[in-house]
């Protein structure tokens, strides 16, 4: 009520005496408010939900137990935003660096592979494996840590410049990778078996590219070019879950003096003279700024406040390119009983991979994309209760992202029930009888974000060829001056990254020490 | 003896023998390699486009050939309905617009965007051969207008034809004809490349004149007169020999040293164990089965005329339900078909849409006799729901399985720049001549 | 409003509602194809045509231009979004010139649009646009309907081109504005146009209606027919580039060749200092600063074709990218794409062989390019100002 008393009264006016306006509070709306109070601008974000953390929310999703959604490890989080944000110092910690994964497989085998991929492959049996896999290693962390800034801003410029300076090795193998299916490359470089499927489960994983289709294993070098606390290909485990970035970025963000204000929606964006001038409220009234960062999904940036007749026509057709009919699922377990015995105990504090035969992938994309849940499917999971200092002592949470499902754009109850059940199945894999200690249930589909700032964080992303040309459209933010765009589609591939709100970021500061902006 | 060349031409279709044609017109030493056992040719008297650029510079027409364009492409998406689309955009603007398709208006933008697109570097085997891998993608991203249309074309072709149109089955006429040659789905990513091949200059499919020489002989006559050594053998292993050549093992012992191996096909390359590592039309790891059915008089199809070349699809969804079938192994249920008469009338079907190997329970297999026979049922069943009266018509039917692969065989070769797959399947014969040039020009 | 381009390949063009009386009156009977229509070249004499067109008036059949109907509660948004002609701002019955842009400045095509009535707005080009039209109506509550085969349309240019329509029953427009009228129970419209550099007339009505109207206008008025190579030596002379000959369009060539308003002399037709355009963020912040632009010449010839070198102080500059004989001028006038830098000089023009000879060329002055000079120098003084 005393909102929107506050709202009637605010209405009609204009607040000046502001430099940028960050939109969205997911974590790029957060780095790039960051990176614009800490160059002293003084830096509003404007976030439409009542929290922070766009896709990423904590929740109680049965009494006493906390989830996090979006996210559940960190494996790409910027490290340069790191360093300039302060992000140790504000709070991320690791409960968990180099978190081991255990791959488990349809016949029942487990293999585990150390955290630190480089030297992961030396405690293989096999000689032979040994060898090719360290070499498959080497070569795709090579092309991955070169292509690094072409992952962290895909604007055109950038990417030419980086793809024409490969080195020619580098050259052949990047358009060999660039363009091969998944299939192709590991067929050629790997044997048979359990460490094949494994890596063609991680390639695919929160990717719309099947495993035998086109672009589809450069999926795998863009994971592999992320690094969690210092070290390349591997995940980690944040303090509190990936809510625990969140709060060390709105830290950052707050510290650099940003007023961040949630559950302000905004009705549209101002554009003078093919400037980004300030934006309107949804409760009437105007905040003006010579800059505008847009962290919110293109659609809505673009279409819903900005509008066609403010954009171009053929930016217009490239941002509102069909998005892939492919998505991943988000499962949380509260699982009833702690584990007593070392070994179950052990697998706890890894990430636990479900990595089905080859075949039975490339059928769950082609189920998923008909619009049918799939039979068989990866599933990545960690039991965030076991690394988090206090958990509950009775339960265990049990964090599980599933992939391929399909891209429903709304999920009855009864449809919810039947995807829910097929993950459960491939749960079963390796965790044998666990449906016996469930006690509650909590499934997310992309559907359910639907008002989210960035929903399209758990859509999967197409072949990173395609974000490129996608991303670099995006990124042009219809060439108004003035506006950066840091949204969903703006990232090159899956995670939790920050890497394009720094860029968006960097971006207004330059100009605006260039004169471009005035001040 | 190890017999050094510039080129070797694995392969035994028509672009490979126009691939070696030009490479050895060009002065390059070049070798055709052919499989030694070579099964009976089911002939198609529709091609792919001749390009008149390939017609001149071989003089085709001093070896009695004789080509006319295809009147029409036909899909016939029922047995009563069909989509007719022509060489000429304004003929089947008029067409459509009499058929009542909203979307005539589109026709002549579409076909025009895409014969645009055929120019996008990504595109008629491009990116093969490039000496510097980085630069060629680079190109893709410099100017605002190339990168635009990379972007469509990395995108599925379903998609792409969503943005223009409405007509569904105009859509399904469409990527049925861009489409089964490849044996790719609509729903891929990448498949939009195989539009402009549809539309880009000189891309009009060709028919053999009544009573002409066939392609295929035609062309071998041309390879032998500019001096192609020809051979038989398989490509069993490639080695780096230096930095320049690459010794190839072949059946029979022998080795070739050579400069370039070099596939005109996809289907060329899959027999040696290859891919095309940078397009997704090279991808399919499909087999294609074709299939000549002598007829006892003729068959008359809803639409189009004997000189047309036909497709069968209900819908777009169908081609990719087909290629995830066969890519999981599996004959396709309903498989999509191309086909076409001849000039006495019999049929020559084909589909792309086959499994290179059957996948079962305990591993992988081979293709079987039975498997012949149970596709050629699928694809004749499917004639018949278009082709009235078809089934008792039939007097013989020959089946032929093109790219089948041995599931014994693990090795890949890997393309480098001295391992040249040409990705395209509709201008195949353009495409790899363009390929060669471009070869010969680099190196 | 300007013809583009004769087609390359001529396949058996349609004929326009105004064919029959068209060739009728043909004694030349020479065609040609425009947008895959008929269109007559010659009727008696090219020379005979243009002297009437400049003294008295001439009708001519604009059937084979694209013609739009746009319906909507957007449809000015619509229009001011995909051309560049200030569509918010026409009252019902004014229409504008204008181009249309791709998203970075590159010149697609000209357009010209009226509006109608409130909702209703007509959009001539020179070829058809159907698919950039469809593009540009996504989400915006407009549609565009492709009616240039339902209608027919002549234009009539000359001094009298008002006079004649009077004698002939015909209700004219005023200066600026457009009328409609009923003719025999037809709905016609009638709209003010210009070709080139001659103001006259252009009655829009439904095809089967064709031959009585233009009939009237012949009958009546007395009115003869103007050929495209008449309209030719018009359009040359008023300035007015011509799509796919002097230009080519944005959409169908690459980077390299691609122009901006400036580059054709039309910097006026998009001005970005005025309302919203596809492509004026292009212009503003990514063009770059122009280093080719099309002018017109006076060529001191009788003869000179396109593709002939254009030199400035000895070195080649440019080339010719369309000639005509000007009657009144006894010499050639053309339109040439030379760099910049040399704008302003005096050219000569490298005539290819037999003649083979340099022969002097002058800077034209035409309606035109008058008004681009005129914005261009209302833009700098804008620009001194903020100074």
């Amino acid at each position: 009520m005393a909102e929107a008393a506050l709202q009637t009264q605010f209405a009609g006016r204009i607040e000046g005496g502001i430099d940028a306006i960050v939109l969205g509070a997911g974590a790029d709306g957060l780095a790039a408010a960051a990176y614009l109070g800490k160059a002293g601008f003084t830096t509003v974000l404007l976030e439409t939900g009542a929290e922070i953390g766009g896709v990423i929310q904590s929740r109680e999703f049965a009494p006493g137990q906390l989830c996090t959604d979006g996210e559940h490890l960190i494996f790409a989080l910027d490290p340069i935003a790191i360093e300039d944000l302060d992000l140790y110092r504000f709070g991320v910690s690791y409960a968990s660096r180099r978190l081991e994964t255990a791959y488990f497989f349809d016949d029942g085998r487990m293999f585990p592979l150390g955290g630190d991929l480089q030297g992961a492959a030396n405690i293989l049996p096999d000689e032979d494996l040994v060898a090719r896999l360290s070499a498959f290693v080497r070569d795709v962390f090579e092309l991955a840590v070169y292509l690094r800034p072409a992952f962290a801003n895909p604007a055109a410029e950038v990417l030419e410049k980086v793809f024409a300076a490969a080195p020619s090795a580098l050259a052949r193998r990047l358009l060999r990778y660039g363009f091969a299916p998944a299939t192709d490359v590991l067929d050629t470089m790997l044997p048979d078996g359990p460490v094949k499927t494994a890596m063609m489960s991680e390639a695919c994983f929160r990717s719309a590219a099947p495993p035998d289709e086109a672009f589809s294993f450069m999926n795998l070098v863009r994971r592999w070019a992320g690094e969690a606390s210092g070290l390349q290909g591997a995940n980690a485990y944040p303090e509190g879950g990936a809510a625990g970035v969140i709060n060390a970025l709105r830290r950052s963000a707050q510290a650099a003096g940003v007023d961040i204000r949630a559950a302000t929606p905004i009705k549209s964006i101002l554009i003078e003279w093919d400037r980004a001038a300030g934006v309107e409220l949804e409760g009437g009234g105007q905040i003006r700024a010579p800059i505008i960062v847009a962290a919110q999904n293109a659609r809505r940036v673009f279409m819903d406040l900005i509008g066609p007749t403010g954009i171009g026509i053929d930016f217009q057709r490239a941002i509102a390119a069909a998005p892939p009919k492919i998505a991943t699922g988000r499962l949380h377990l509260a699982l009833k009983g702690v584990a007593r015995d070392e070994k179950t105990k052990a697998n706890m504090r890894r990430r636990l991979m479900y990595a089905p035969r080859t075949d039975a992938l490339r059928l769950a994309f082609a189920d998923a994309r008909a619009g049918n849940i799939p039979e068989a499917m990866t599933i990545e999971a960690v039991f965030p209760s076991a690394f988090d200092a206090g958990a509950a002592e009775k339960m265990h949470v049990f964090s599980i992202m599933a992939h391929p499902l399909p891209a429903d754009e709304t999920v009855d109850d009864a449809r919810r029930e039947e995807i829910t059940k097929a993950i459960l199945r491939n749960l079963e894999k390796f965790a044998p009888s666990i449906e016996q200690r469930i006690a509650a249930v909590d499934l997310r589909l992309p559907s359910d974000f639907a008002d989210a700032a960035d929903s399209k964080t758990m859509a999967a992303k197409p072949g990173v060829l395609r974000q490129w040309t996608l991303a670099g459209a995006a990124t042009t933010a219809a060439n108004i001056s003035g506006l950066y765009f840091c949204g969903p589609e703006a990232q090159i591939g899956a995670g939790l990254s920050c890497a394009a709100g720094r860029v968006a970021a960097k971006a207004a500061i330059r100009s605006a020490k260039r004169g471009v902006i005035a001040l | 003896m190890t017999a050094t060349v510039d080129f070797l031409m694995a392969g035994d279709d028509e672009a490979c023998l126009a691939a070696a044609a030009a490479a050895a017109k060009s002065g390059a030493r070049t070798a055709l390699l052919r499989p030694p056992k070579r099964g009976p040719r089911i002939a198609s008297t529709t091609h792919c486009a001749v390009p008149n650029f390939v017609w001149r510079r071989f003089d085709l027409h001093e070896y009695g050939l004789s080509l006319e364009p295809a009147s029409a492409r036909v899909t016939l998406t029922a047995s009563d309905e069909a989509v007719s689309t022509f060489a000429r955009p304004r003929e089947t603007e008029e067409t459509l617009a009499e058929a009542g398709v909203a979307d005539h208006l589109l026709w002549t933008a579409f076909s025009d965007d895409m014969a645009g697109f055929s120019a996008c570097p990504v595109l008629n085997g491009g990116l093969a051969g490039a000496r510097s891998g980085g630069a060629a993608l680079a190109a893709l991203f410099r100017d605002a207008r190339t990168r635009s249309a990379f972007g469509q074309l990395a995108g599925s072709c379903g998609v792409l034809l969503d943005d223009y149109f409405s007509d569904a089955k105009l859509k399904t006429h469409v990527a049925a004809h861009a489409l089964s040659r490849a044996g790719l789905g609509g729903g891929e990513d990448g498949s939009a490349m195989a539009l402009p091949e549809l539309f880009a200059e000189d891309a009009w499919p060709v028919r053999i004149a009544d009573g002409g020489p066939p392609l295929y002989e035609t062309l071998e006559r041309v390879c032998r007169n500019f001096g192609v050594t020809m051979r038989e053998g398989r490509v069993l292993e490639v080695a780096a020999e230096d930095a320049k050549h690459r010794l190839v093992s072949i059946s029979g012992d022998e080795k070739i040293k050579t400069r370039y191996l070099f596939f005109a096909t996809p289907e060329a390359a899959a027999a040696a164990g290859a891919r095309c590592n940078h397009s997704p039309l090279g991808v399919g790891g499909a087999a294609t089965a074709v299939m000549r059915l002598t007829l006892k008089d003729r068959a008359v199809p809803a639409a189009g005329d004997e000189k047309a070349v036909f497709q069968i699809a209900d819908d777009i969804a169908e081609l990719q339900t087909a290629r995830d079938e066969a890519a999981d192994g599996r004959l396709p249920e309903q498989p999509p078909v191309e086909f076409e008469f001849t000039e006495k009338g019999d049929i020559i079907a084909r589909t792309a849409y086959c499994p290179a190997v059957f996948r079962e329970e305990n591993g992988l297999r081979g293709w079987t006799g039975q498997d012949r026979q149970a596709i050629a049922a699928r694809m004749k069943e499917r004639l018949a729901s278009r082709l009235e009266g078809l089934s008792q018509k039939v007097v013989k039917t020959e089946v032929a399985i093109l790219g089948a692969g041995d599931p014994e065989r693990k090795t890949r070769l890997a393309e480098d720049e001295n391992i040249i797959v040409q990705p395209n399947r509709a201008g195949a014969i353009g495409a790899a001549v363009k390929l060669v040039d471009k070869v010969v020009r680099n190196g | 409003m300007i013809f583009p381009a004769a087609d390359i390949v001529v396949e058996a063009p349609r004929a326009t509602p105004l064919y029959a009386a068209a060739a009728s009156v043909s004694d030349a009977n020479l065609w040609t194809s425009v947008n895959g229509w008929s269109a007559p070249r010659i009727f008696t004499s090219v020379e005979a045509e243009y002297k009437a067109a400049k003294t008295h008036a001439a009708i001519a059949d604009l059937g084979p231009l694209a013609r739009y109907a746009v319906r909507g509660g957007d449809a000015a948004h619509f229009l001011a979004r995909v051309t560049t002609a200030p569509a918010m701002r026409l009252k019902s019955g004014e229409s504008a010139r204008g181009l249309i842009l791709d998203d970075l400045g590159g010149v697609i095509d000209l357009a010209e649009v009226s509006r109608l009535s409130e909702e209703l707005f007509l959009l001539t080009t020179p070829t058809a646009h159907s698919r950039r039209l469809q593009l540009a109506a996504r989400g915006l509550n407009a549609v565009a309907e492709d009616i240039s085969a339902d209608v027919a349309a002549l234009g009539v240019f000359g001094p009298d081109a008002g006079d004649a329509l009077a004698a002939a029953g015909l209700k004219t427009p005023g200066a600026n504005v457009a009328t409609s009228a009923m003719v025999r129970g037809v709905e016609t419209a009638a709209r003010p146009i210009q070709f080139g550099a001659l103001s006259g007339v252009e009655l829009i009505f439904p095809k089967l209606e064709a031959l009585t109207v233009w009939e009237r206008l012949q009958r009546r008025a007395g009115l003869a027919p103007i050929g495209l190579d008449a309209l030719e030596i018009l359009r040359i002379e008023a300035g007015a580039p011509r799509p796919g000959v002097d230009f080519l369009s944005a959409e169908r060539t690459g980077s390299k060749n691609t122009r901006t308003p400036s580059e054709i002399g039309l910097a006026h037709l998009a001005p970005i200092d005025r309302g919203w355009f596809n492509g004026r963020r292009g212009l503003r912040y990514l063009a770059p600063s122009p280093s080719r632009g099309l002018v017109t010449l006076s060529i001191d010839s009788e003869i000179a074709a396109p593709g002939e070198t254009v030199l400035a102080g000895g070195k080649p500059v440019g080339r010719l990218t369309s000639c005509a004989l000007s009657p009144a001028l006894k010499r050639i006038v053309a339109f040439a794409d030379v760099s910049r830098a040399t704008h302003g000089k005096d050219y000569e023009i490298s005539l290819s062989p037999p003649d083979q000879e340099l022969v002097g060329a002058k800077l034209l002055k035409t309606a035109e390019s008058a008004l681009a000079s005129a914005y261009m120098g209302a833009q700098r003084e804008a620009t001194d100002s903020r100074r």
